[in-house]
């Protein structure tokens, strides 16, 4: 019995008309804060789901704190009830999550559907409404909010059920900056109370406020590197291979040039 | 076809009720077991696509427009079962937030186009398109002609449920309670819009999504959805399936000689009298049928006119087909071309430099366009998404209502809408009427809103529809006010006008009850509506035993309709930014069929994500609710008073006779 939280093995995944993950293996341990990078349609997303026992590889396996997460496994009620309390996933379209009349019943989804006592919903419910800042909105349709707004219900309704992991499918796409850099923090909060991070994303920018380790996802479906999510960002080859950087045109005092840009860090103008 | 509360009895209204009961518990058993716990977001999502696609106007040719229904549609994609359940929710919000189709008479909607028109279109669609690959010309023939008929059995329900009433419904001196229209009206009005105009559209609409869907999601057309949503008719056999389709294709005309036979009330000299005209409106359609069919109506036959229907709906289907096979042509001429993404150094074609032909002069030619169809839908679509605003508003306020319990107040208001429909008095109805004035004042409703509300939208349409059964040519009675006297017996064509045209104290007195009955059972309605949150007015249906599982799906569905509506009318709105000019009824219509798939394609991949989405948080399929309401004295109170109210009415209605 070791302390990992998850322990992914060579797993697969295929949809009918297209490949999704060939052969992933990597370790995620308690407490850490992992960064799941790569383009559009290189996996993440259901290499999240697979973690969230959503959907199970074709072959190779996931291990989730020691036991395999199958699809039998999830069928006993209390296996599944004991993972979905300890494993809280935020999606990417919020529109999805949010199928609650209104914002407290979402936040109370989770709590109630794990079993939880009705005053202890109470208590998480108003405690996650509080620190999200949501207070006004309780009463409010998830029809009526803004796209930030959502995204803060979302998390809630996750926190709610308190987690030790959290996974989030590209948590600031479309938020402005304000909400991107509230969310952000939080995450990082959460982070420090202990609980372990898993973020998919590309975009870049948000990567070092988010993780100390990064995992590449290439254009085959495999991982293309791992590591310091900083020595990571730093090696434009890897980033490139895995189209996650790309050449565009460049203006500098009047010079035109073509050059990597990730919009991560400033660079040497000089070379080029 | 949405049959408001005051139209037929509530002994029909119950009785269809009862039907549907039974076929709820089988089709729900049925997704259940098929679905397991996926069912909950696949038929909320179903549902809202069936209620939003009912807002879709689609152009007819002679230039105007109707809505389908797209029940056939949907129990292709979703198969029967999640079909019969997503359009009675659709029709159940529509009925309870927007006023579409009466609240006692869900049951009877349901019947008609929740139950009958998905069945049966979607098995003529599995026997016509047998052994035909998904992709297959066949799947979408087979759709359209499904549609068609399915939506005119529909049709031929609402005209039989409608149209009994008067014979069994009425006073000693022949006053109609309910709706004063017979069989002998009722039927050709429906048939012939429906076998025409509406069973055009639905087939249309049908064919080319199902076109659409070919393309674009061919995995809801077989395959992939039967795995997921489907599966329901695994062991499909052909033979039950015929034998359902032949009496199907009796169902017209036998249903016209049972429902002559069944209720033997009728003398024969009584069927030929009542046979002997034919409703005002349908007046002008008088050179049309004698033109079609000449010998139609000589004797003023009951018989003369099945033949008829058979006609009307034969010239329905081959023009409908016609159409459809000519867009659907249009449309399989383009292919679907590959796109290729330019690499950022590719050079920008010469057209799209420069101002172009952004130039003119004068810009204004002071020509106004006809509003198009896709303006209306568009229109309809953003009403819909302020009623709902504007009643979460008013349902916030501190009022009498708003701060019932809601359990207790759809319970009492809901036996004031029995009482509503049981009392034959027009005095009491007048009271009951007063009864919700007292309510919405109570509730800080302004009672001109209020009454505008509630008079602007069906009553009057009542009023329109009953007008001509006042008068003695269209509904025999004593005469009352003669407005023309012609002093001898006129003929006009095959129908006898009798000696003189007249206002009839029977025709008054029922028209006066049908537009009151009607007024007070809306009345009701909006009160309720408006007074509640919607949330709580979905949680409280749980005490009357409705399924949890229903109540979830209702709540998803109400929730998912605006995300939908939304979508859709962004559609339709990036459409409208690129019409110049008069808008074209062909392409509005391939517009139409075109949106209503790629939202089916959205709402399917939808339902997946928030199936995932909720599994993630816990839910296995046993929705759980948190018990949030107390009723206190007050509420009883509340509950009591519309009790009372509604015995009070009850029993002097027995009283006065």
């Amino acid at each position: 019995m070791n302390n990992t939280i998850f322990d992914i093995k060579a797993v697969e995944y295929s949809y009918e008309d297209a490949v999704a993950l060939a052969g992933v293996s990597f370790k995620v341990d308690p407490g850490e804060s992992v960064a799941l990078l790569g383009a559009n349609g290189s996996g993440k997303s259901t290499l999240l789901m697979m973690l969230d026992g959503l959907v199970f590889p074709s072959r190779g396996s996931v291990s989730a704190f020691g036991e395999p997460l199958t699809e039998a496994a999830l069928g006993d009620e209390g296996f599944s009830r004991a993972f979905r309390r300890r494993v809280g996933f935020v999606f990417q379209n919020s529109d999805a999550q949010l199928f609650s009349p209104n914002v407290g019943e979402e936040i109370a989804f989770g709590p109630l559907h794990l079993g939880l006592s009705p005053a202890e919903i109470d208590r998480r419910v108003n405690d996650t409404i509080h620190i999200l800042g949501l207070d006004h909105l309780r009463d409010r349709p998830p029809f009526h909010l803004s796209g930030g707004e959502k995204k803060k219900v979302a998390l809630a309704s996750v926190l709610a059920i308190n987690p030790d992991v959290l996974l989030f499918d590209e948590p600031t796409a479309g938020l402005d900056p304000k909400t991107e850099a509230f969310l952000l923090q939080l995450i990082k909060e959460i982070n420090h109370a202990g609980k372990t991070i898993i973020t998919a994303t590309q975009d870049l920018r948000i990567v070092p406020s988010l993780a100390r380790r990064a995992v590449v996802l290439g254009e085959d479906h495999r991982v293309a590197g791992e590591g310091d999510a900083l020595a990571v960002l730093a090696n434009q080859d890897l980033l490139m291979a895995a189209n996650l950087v790309h050449h565009h045109p460049h203006m500098h005092a009047g010079i035109e040039h073509f050059h990597p840009h990730s919009h991560v860090d400033g660079h040497d103008h000089h070379q080029s | 076809m949405h049959i408001p509360d005051g139209y037929i009895s509530p002994q029909t209204a119950g009785g269809l009720w009862a039907l549907m009961v039974p076929v709820w518990y089988a089709a729900g058993t049925k997704v259940k077991k098929v679905l397991r716990a996926r069912q909950a977001p696949l038929v909320a999502i179903g549902a809202s696509f069936a209620f939003v696609i009912m807002m879709f106007n689609v152009p007819v040719p002679g230039g105007t427009s109707g809505h389908a229904v797209g029940g056939t549609l949907i129990a292709v994609a979703l198969g029967p079962s999640a079909a019969i359940i997503s359009l009675s929710v659709a029709l159940v919000i529509q009925a309870l937030f927007f006023g579409d189709g009466g609240i006692l008479a869900i049951g009877a909607n349901c019947f008609n186009m929740a139950f009958a028109l998905p069945v049966t279109g979607y098995l003529l669609y599995r026997l016509l398109s047998a052994g035909s690959p998904p992709g297959g010309w066949r799947r979408w023939a087979a759709a359209g002609a499904g549609a068609y008929v399915g939506i005119n059995v529909s049709a031929f329900l609402t005209a039989v449920e409608v149209g009994i009433q008067p014979s069994l419904f009425h006073t000693a001196n022949g006053t109609a309670l309910y709706s004063p229209y017979g069989l002998s009206q009722t039927i050709p009005a429906m048939m012939l819009v429906h076998a025409t105009v509406i069973g055009f559209i639905e087939t249309a609409v049908t064919a080319l999504a199902v076109v659409y869907l070919q393309r674009a999601h061919i995995g809801l057309l077989g395959g992939a959805a039967r795995q997921a949503a489907g599966a329901l008719e695994g062991h499909f056999r052909l033979k039950p399936l015929i034998i359902g389709l032949i009496l199907v294709l009796l169902f017209v005309p036998i249903g016209l000689i049972a429902t002559a036979t069944a209720w033997g009330e009728w003398s024969p000299a009584e069927i030929q009298h009542q046979l002997g005209y034919v409703p005002a409106g349908m007046k002008r359609f008088a050179g049309f049928w004698s033109g079609l069919i000449p010998h139609y109506g000589a004797g003023g036959g009951f018989w003369a006119s099945v033949p008829g229907y058979l006609v009307s709906g034969a010239i329905g289907v081959a023009f409908a087909g016609g159409l459809t096979l000519l867009a659907i042509r249009l449309l399989q001429r383009q292919q679907v071309r590959s796109v290729t993404v330019p690499e950022p150094g590719d050079a920008i074609p010469q057209w799209m430099t420069g101002a172009g032909a952004t130039r003119c002069s004068p810009c204004l030619t002071g020509r106004r366009r006809r509003q198009s169809a896709i303006e209306r839908t568009i229109e309809g679509l953003a009403a819909a998404l302020k009623t709902s605003v504007f009643s979460e508003q008013i349902a916030a306020r501190p009022g009498l209502l708003q701060k019932a319990d809601p359990r207790l107040k759809t319970a009492g208001l809901l036996v004031l809408l029995l009482a509503a429909a049981l009392v034959r008095q027009p005095l009491l109805l007048l009271g009951l009427y007063a009864v919700t004035l007292l309510g919405a004042w109570t509730s800080k409703l302004s009672l001109k809103f209020f009454i505008r509300r509630v008079w602007l939208f069906i009553p009057i349409f009542a009023g329109i529809v009953v007008l001509p059964s006042i008068f003695n040519v269209v509904k025999s009675g004593d005469s009352l006010v003669t407005i023309w006297n012609f002093g001898h017996a006129v003929k006009a064509g095959p129908w006898s006008l009798g000696n003189s045209i007249a206002i009839t104290r029977q025709g008054l007195a029922g028209a006066a009850i049908l537009i009151l009955r009607v007024a007070v059972s809306v009345s009701i309605a909006v009160l309720l509506t408006l007074t509640t949150r919607w949330s709580d007015l979905l949680k409280s249906l749980r005490i009357f035993y409705v399924p949890r599982i229903f109540v979830l799906i209702l709540t998803m569905t109400y929730r998912y309709i605006f995300l939908l509506l939304r979508l859709a009318s962004d559609m339709f709105t990036a459409r409208r930014s690129r019409m110049v000019g008069p808008s074209n009824p062909r392409e509005d219509r391939r517009f139409a069929a075109a949106s209503m798939g790629t939202l089916l394609g959205k709402s399917h991949s939808l339902s997946d994500e928030i199936y995932a989405a909720m599994v993630s948080r816990g839910y296995n399929g046993e929705p759980m609710t948190l018990r949030r309401f107390r009723a206190r004295t007050a509420d009883w109170a509340v509950f009591a008073a519309a009790v009372a109210t509604a015995l009070v009415a009850w029993g002097a209605d027995r009283a006065l006779g």
